[in-house]
């Protein structure tokens, strides 16, 4: 390409319109859409550039607030003005749609484009039921979907590029979540926050490597997945509607609790690994626990909710432990009660422990209360683990006494000459 | 390979160059760890071998020039050293690249050609940058854009953007209105004659008012298009014109008025016609071409939109008809004031805006400063409309008289006092 000549000092020349199409498109998908689409009055060279982005996205950040109120009119007409592939579509129709269909619309239209990411949000209460026409676009590589209804058509071949899933607020049977799982065989990851009817999800995913499950489920399944490498699971709280069933359950609860043990089984290559609020307690149920798997690639550990008064959590954490022996990060947080089976201490029945924290670098504890369990893991872990570098703690609100409990872990000796000890505020 | 085999017996100290030659026949030399960070460059160093010695430079793409390429070649000196820290490359970037528009273009577009894709981002993102948030004046006046498009092309994209049935409406309504008012001026032809001041005034504030509906400085030159084919029409009927063309505008504010909500009409900026000596008559056509609020980018619209319900808020129904009796007044009479041409300002204007706020009602109470009603509607009156000569950049004269002290205020983009 010519560069201008330069005519003379007071005479500038208009170099950006002289730069190649596929810098303008550069610079117009870096602008937010309002402005990309007002480039078309810049001049005869800018007419028709912003027609041709490939990324579309009207969210929040994108469109100035004084238009939100007419967002799906202005969606309306980009589209049509469009031309050439869409890759990514967000809608984030949160602020105000009042009639989800016109979506529909958008979703035909996005499904002829070879459409590769979409993102869609709207009213957590209001759900918008996904129309068949979404789960025709073949080329999809990360589907985000927020308060949306699923229906799976009856002939659902899948989404063959699906890598990226995540749904949050969303309705799904649990037929149709697990035919969504298997059908699409690249997925690699999952996250599915806040769901609402399915309870025992099945993952039959070959090539799912992270996995974040967030809601009330009754059981995980995790039937092939064998490269998984990040779970994070975390079980809400019942709504009180299910406090009734607790009792009855019992056994119905062992029986469920045998397919997430048998996930943990399945997953030998899993590297970080997060329990959740009262994901214990789920495990809490099960007597197969002693027969986890030894981890051999399980580095970071991530706790929460821990009963240092329970002993069965404590049992779990010792099987935990036990199977992770190459672990380097531990993070605890401690939900110290009183329970129906109080532990007096962390090393109850055994003589010794039958873990060591050879490559524990880091470990945190949140909401120490002092019990006693407590401080014995504290005082293990700094006497056993050789290459400590910082212990991070932070005690519960409602200590009464901070100073003994410093006191006491100030004492604890500690095998690794560069532990310190972190206090977090 | 020459160069392989200086690479074999050179000592540690000595470094080696890469020579590389631009489109205008320069060379310069350049370190090889340099040279290297730069795929094209490293590329063709493998491939063909070229570039060890002055004779064999490697010819660069011709959208790089001697100046950008140091530039580049500054970047790619930093860049390569791998011991830096993100954040001294962050701030290393943020200041490479405040440099000139005209520099950032060659830059980006010799980074392209040099298929350096970390530099073609990082002045992408600084162009998008400069392009974010700014109206297109703004935008032409940075990167020197021709403004070349025709109104209807700047219209069509955005025609359809969001008021289709607004501006079919308004359409309509402006029609309807100007029909109307074309017959009732007709008729009160010859009415009495004291209000001369305030009319002219008023027409003065209306003229300026939908001059500065005028976002798009190119408006008017499409609207001078317009104005010459009616120039050529009878020239002595330019009074006529003119008198026609304030009404056009009286209608055009009235049915701005009742269409409380819409963004007004930007007719032909009335200053760029009273320039031509104000002969020309905007085109009433301007009203039924469907362009009202087209032009306006559609932010820029809505604040227009919230300014003109303002203004418009502030008359009260019977405006209109007032306004009718007030221009029949001075029909004759209504000579254009003089202007001196001026870059857009008018000098030397001498109309007043008597505007007798004491028949227009406000919906709102004064506000706790205690001010006295009138003043409260004035200072309201007078904002609006600076607000909307500020987002218009148009120069808008006022006179303040009766109740408040005779003053005279410039608004504008060259304000003067």
């Amino acid at each position: 390409m010519v560069l201008p000549i330069r005519r003379g000092k007071f005479e500038m020349e208009d170099r950006i319109s002289t730069l190649p199409s596929n810098i303008i498109e550069a610079i117009l998908l870096r602008l937010p859409i309002a402005d990309a689409v007002r480039s078309s009055v810049l001049s005869s060279r800018w007419r028709y550039e912003w027609s041709t982005i490939p990324h579309l996205i009207f969210d929040k950040h994108s469109v100035p607030l004084s238009l939100h109120y007419k967002l799906d009119k202005i969606v309306d007409q980009v589209l049509l003005l469009h031309s050439g592939p869409i890759h990514k579509f967000v809608f984030d129709g949160s602020a105000c749609l009042e009639d989800c269909s016109v979506v529909n619309r958008w979703i035909t239209v996005l499904s002829r484009n070879s459409l590769k990411e979409l993102v869609l949000r709207f009213c957590p209460d209001r759900i918008y039921k996904l129309p068949s026409t979404l789960f025709f676009c073949k080329g999809i590589v990360i589907l985000e979907l927020h308060d949306c209804e699923f229906r799976l058509p009856r002939v659902f071949e899948g989404f063959g590029s699906l890598c990226t899933l995540s749904l949050e607020n969303v309705v799904i049977s649990d037929n149709d979540f697990a035919t969504l799982i298997s059908k699409c065989s690249l997925l690699e990851k999952v996250a599915f926050m806040d769901f609402y009817g399915c309870s025992r999800l099945r993952f039959n995913a070959p090539n799912l490597r992270e996995l974040i499950i967030d809601g009330l489920f009754e059981d995980i399944y995790l039937e092939n997945t064998p490269d998984l490498a990040i779970l994070s699971v975390g079980l809400d709280d019942a709504d009180d509607l299910d406090d009734e069933g607790d009792s009855d359950n019992e056994d119905l609860e062992n029986k469920e609790h045998y397919n997430f043990m048998t996930s943990l089984n399945a997953v030998p290559k899993i590297e970080n690994l997060s329990l959740r609020h009262n994901m214990l307690e789920l495990l809490a149920g099960d007597s197969l626990l002693d027969r986890l798997p030894t981890y051999s690639y399980l580095k970071k550990l991530y706790l929460t909710c821990v009963n240092f008064e329970d002993t069965k959590h404590i049992a779990i954490l010792r099987c935990l432990f036990r199977s992770a022996p190459v672990l380097e990060e531990l993070t605890i947080e401690a939900d110290s009660v009183d329970s129906s089976n109080p532990a007096a201490s962390f090393w109850e029945g055994k003589e010794c422990a039958d873990f060591r924290f050879n490559h524990l670098r880091y470990l945190t504890v949140t909401e120490i209360l002092g019990v006693g369990p407590e401080m014995e893991l504290i005082e293990f872990v700094l006497a056993n683990s050789p290459v400590l570098e910082t212990l991070f703690i932070r005690l519960d609100n409602d200590v009464c006494d901070e100073v003994k409990i410093y006191k006491q872990i100030m004492r604890f000796r500690r095998a690794s000459t560069r532990a310190e000890i972190i206090n977090l505020d | 390979m020459s160069e392989s085999e200086m690479a074999i017996i050179k000592p540690e100290a000595m470094k080696s160059y890469i020579w590389l030659q631009c489109t205008d026949g320069s060379i310069q030399q350049v370190e090889e760890e340099v040279a290297m960070f730069c795929p094209m460059i490293c590329r063709e160093i493998l491939q063909t071998g070229m570039g060890s010695s002055k004779n064999y430079a490697i010819s660069l793409p011709q959208r790089v020039n001697p100046a950008i390429l140091s530039l580049i070649l500054d970047y790619c000196r930093f860049h390569q050293v791998p011991g830096r820290s993100n954040k001294e490359r962050k701030s290393f970037d943020e200041k490479f690249i405040r440099i000139d528009t005209k520099r950032l273009c060659e830059l980006t577009s010799a980074a392209d050609s040099l298929q350096l894709k970390p530099l073609v981002d990082l002045s992408s993102r600084a162009l998008a940058r400069m392009i974010e948030g700014k109206t297109p004046e703004e935008i032409r006046e940075t990167f020197h854009l021709p403004d070349d498009l025709t109104e209807e092309e700047k219209l069509e994209p955005l025609k359809n953007a969001n008021d289709d049935p607004r501006i079919r409406l308004l359409n309509r309504l402006y029609a309807k209105k100007r029909k109307e008012l074309e017959e009732r001026q007709k008729q009160k032809d010859g009415e009495t004659e004291e209000q001369r001041k305030d009319e002219r005034s008023v027409d003065e504030i209306l003229s300026f008012i939908n001059g500065d509906g005028d976002s798009k400085t190119a408006k008017a030159a499409k609207n001078k298009k317009k104005n010459r084919r009616k120039k050529e029409q009878p020239k002595d009927s330019s009074r006529t014109e003119s008198d026609k063309s304030h009404k056009k505008e009286v209608s055009t504010l009235s049915v701005v008025r009742n269409e409380a909500g819409v963004s007004y009409s930007p007719s032909p900026s009335q200053i760029s016609e009273m320039r031509d000596s104000a002969e020309d008559a905007f085109a009433p056509r301007d009203f039924e071409d469907a362009d009202i609020d087209d032009e306006l980018d559609p932010a820029m619209k809505e604040e227009l939109d919230r300014e003109v319900e303002d203004f418009a808020r502030r008359l009260n129904s019977d405006w209109p008809e007032r306004m009718q009796e007030i221009l029949s007044l001075s029909q004759e009479r209504r000579a254009v004031p003089n202007f001196v041409n001026g870059n857009g300002s008018l000098r030397g204007y001498t109309g007043t805006v008597g505007i007798s706020l004491r028949q227009y009602p406000l919906p709102h109470p004064p506000t706790e400063r205690g001010q006295d009603r009138t003043t409260w509607r004035m200072e309201n009156v007078i904002r609006s409309v600076v607000l909307l000569s500020f987002k218009t950049k148009r120069t808008i004269f006022f006179t303040l008289r009766k109740h408040l002290e005779v003053s005279w205020l410039i608004f504008g983009r060259k304000a003067r006092l």
